[in-house]
């Protein structure tokens, strides 16, 4: 006995009603009553399936259902670059390339036409060139990587067939050529008809590739050191002071003497990084990483110092200031003439008999692991792909001689932003400085120590009193202390042996001298103040006031608190 | 009795019929306003890239330079220089006018107190 819908039946077969009486039909009706039990099985089942299946959707999260995305993310996922305050100095937009399907053009003349067409609309698309290209069978042509949003249109609207537009990601430069050095350039990598990779290839763009493109990080811009406004205030008066002295090139570094942070890296003539392919190999060339350069007497104080550390002398010892001969070559006193000078004197006087005699007492093997700890006999840690390769030049023979003229900043060659690195250390409170162009957020106390405390503070006394007594006088403004070191080298000729006439002028400056904070480096190659004579050349005359007017312009900016530094410019 | 059982049997079928295909339209429905919301925001995304650039280069410095050359004689405005600091003192504060919050612009302004004193 079983239920069916509470009515009681013997079997299945019940349930048919008009039960027939004849044997066949019975048959019959019995297949049809055991397909209605089949079939309602299996619509029982299905409904089970549907009733499982909703349910199981509707408990799922909504958020996990996976809806196809027409352009992957990963297509524009370069991180901008920004400077210190956050304003942007990289950016990446989609833009848009050209390419052509010939064979979908309407015969040759039409092919002909849509090249000259398009030779019109765009700047550097020779139109012979392209129309050739187009007439000679081919399936696909590439016309432009990288099209402007205007020209985009204006292709779109020649309405011709077989111009296509494939996506582009497109690094641009906001600010034009401000840190053009820095920031490098790109270029493509991979680029297929709708997508392409950025790559760098060259300054930070090249060295930290794989932090601008490291997944999950597109949206966190990479923080550089550089302050955008100090570096355009460096920038613009380096150029008026390269143009006024009517130097080859010129640079500057302007680097936080406690962190090793730069804020401004210049180097001229400069580049638009946005059109970088036009410019040529000396606007490419970024000096203060690039170049090393023999810097002359700004070496003075780094045997002065190091004398003092070593308790051979204090800024009072009388030093002879008179010629001697060292083996076949004879190092000259000052012009002056004076028989005697304090050692502070000979600093501020810029004397090379001084500085040597020196030297040679504090011999050769102690000086070159002084100059090794203040980082210059080391190749740049700097993150810059082109400064990877650069090293000083050392002497191979590093002997009495040579002891004597590296004191005075011949035999050893180094980059500019080592030598502001080493400034950096001597008045910093002696702790080595590690330069960077990455902002620093990380920053421990200073431990590496170079020099004692007491030894930083002489040595900005020294440095102050070229600046009030010596050799960077034009730098005693009465609103901020500055101290420094010129220095104006002969530059060496190409086949050996130097230039008469030729030098590189450097001002390596600190300021302000009461607590230093920054240390700015500016040289002029090749530059005069007026005749061409030697004293015209000296960088007194060229380089010191072009580093007089930047600071001027950047100390508000870096936030020197302006009545502090009239009390301390006038003590 | 049969047509009521074969009701009470349908009309749920039927029932949760009409449900799944209502609910699988208003999910492809929705399927599709997410595609179109997707672009729409690639679209505004990429225009905003735009636009931020073009804010970028618009204020880059040697722009702004230009600018305050420029309008010199409206903006008054110099360089900062180590002699250019001011003292607090020598800020001229308002005198003699109503300090109004204007909705429209956000701003506060001064006015004069009455209208004969306008130049």
């Amino acid at each position: 006995m079983t239920r069916v819908f509470g009515q009681r039946v013997r079997n299945w077969r019940d349930r048919i009603k008009f039960w027939p009486r004849d044997a066949s039909l019975r048959s019959w009706a019995t297949r049809v009553a055991d397909r209605q039990v089949f079939v309602s099985l299996g619509f029982l089942m299905l409904f089970l399936i549907v009733a499982v299946r909703v349910v199981e959707i509707g408990l799922t999260n909504p958020g996990s259902l996976q809806i196809h995305r027409d352009v992957p993310e990963q297509e524009f996922s370069r991180a901008d670059i920004v400077d210190r305050n956050g304003e942007e100095l990289a950016m990446t937009v989609s833009g848009y390339a050209l390419y052509a399907h010939p064979h979908e053009m309407n015969g040759d003349e039409a092919r002909r036409r849509v090249a000259i067409q398009l030779a019109a609309l765009i700047d550097d698309i020779d139109p012979d060139r392209l129309a050739a290209a187009l007439t000679s069978g081919r399936k696909f042509i590439w016309i432009k990587q990288r099209l402007t949003p205007e020209q985009k249109q204006d292709v779109h609207d020649l309405g011709e067939p077989g111009l296509h537009f494939g996506r582009r990601p497109v690094r641009v430069y906001p600010k034009g050529k401000l840190a053009a050095h820095i920031l490098g350039g790109t270029t493509y990598g991979d680029a297929a008809v709708n997508s392409a990779v950025i790559v760098g290839n060259a300054g930070v763009e090249h060295h930290m590739d794989a932090r601008l493109t490291a997944p999950g990080q597109s949206h966190q811009p990479l923080e550089l050191s550089i302050d955008s406004r100090v570096q355009n205030v460096v920038a613009k008066y380096l150029a008026r002071g390269k143009e006024e002295y009517q130097a080859q090139r010129a640079s500057a570094v302007l680097m936080d003497v406690q962190t090793g942070e730069i804020h401004a890296l210049v180097s001229l003539p400069d580049f638009d990084p946005n059109a970088r392919a036009d410019h040529q190999s000396s606007e490419l060339f970024c000096d203060p990483v690039q170049g090393v350069f023999e810097f002359g007497s700004t070496f003075k104080i780094f045997a002065a110092v190091q004398a003092i550390e070593l308790g051979h002398v204090t800024p009072d010892s009388m030093i002879s200031n008179q010629s001697f001969r060292l083996g076949r070559y004879q190092i000259r006193s000052t012009e002056r003439g004076d028989k005697m000078l304090t050692l502070r004197d000979v600093i501020a006087q810029s004397s090379n008999t001084g500085v040597a005699q020196l030297a040679l007492n504090i011999g050769s093997a102690k000086q070159r692991n002084f100059l090794s700890q203040l980082g210059l006999l080391e190749k740049s840690s700097i993150e810059f792909t082109e400064a990877q390769n650069v090293g000083p030049l050392t002497p191979s023979r590093w002997a009495e001689l040579e002891t004597a003229t590296i004191s005075y900043g011949h035999g050893v060659a180094v980059t500019q932003v080592q030598l502001a690195a080493a400034y950096a250390t001597l008045v910093n409170g002696g702790f080595r400085v590690t330069p960077t162009i990455l902002k620093r957020t990380d920053m421990g106390p200073a431990t590496d120590r170079v020099i004692s405390e007491e030894t930083s503070r002489v040595a900005v006394e020294l440095l102050r009193a070229v600046v009030t007594d010596g050799t960077a006088r034009y730098a005693n403004i009465p609103e901020v202390a500055i101290g420094g070191k010129t220095g104006t080298a002969d530059k060496q000729r190409p086949e050996g042996g130097y230039y008469r006439d030729k030098v590189l002028a450097t001002f390596a400056s600190v300021f302000p001298t009461d607590n230093p904070r920054y240390a700015l480096v500016v040289t002029l190659d090749e530059g005069t103040s007026g005749d061409g004579s030697k004293w015209e050349r000296s960088a007194g005359r060229t380089a010191v006031p072009v580093a007089t007017v930047i600071i001027e312009k950047v100390a508000p900016l870096l936030g020197l608190d302006p009545n502090e530094q009239r009390i301390a410019a006038r003590n | 009795m049969r047509v009521k059982h074969l009701l009470l049997v349908f009309l749920p079928v039927v029932g949760l019929a009409y449900w799944v295909t209502h609910e699988s339209n208003k999910t492809r429905q929705s399927i599709k306003q997410v595609k179109s919301l997707e672009t729409q925001l690639r679209d505004d995304s990429q225009r905003l890239e735009f636009l931020s650039v073009e804010w970028e280069y618009l204020n880059r410095p040697d722009r702004l330079e230009a600018l305050v050359e420029r309008y010199f004689d409206q903006l008054r405005l110099v360089e900062a220089h180590v002699t250019r600091y001011g003292e607090v003192e020598s800020i001229p504060f308002y005198d003699g006018e109503e300090v109004i919050y204007d909705q429209e612009s956000g701003l506060l302004m001064a006015v004069p107190l009455s209208p004969t004193d306008t130049k």
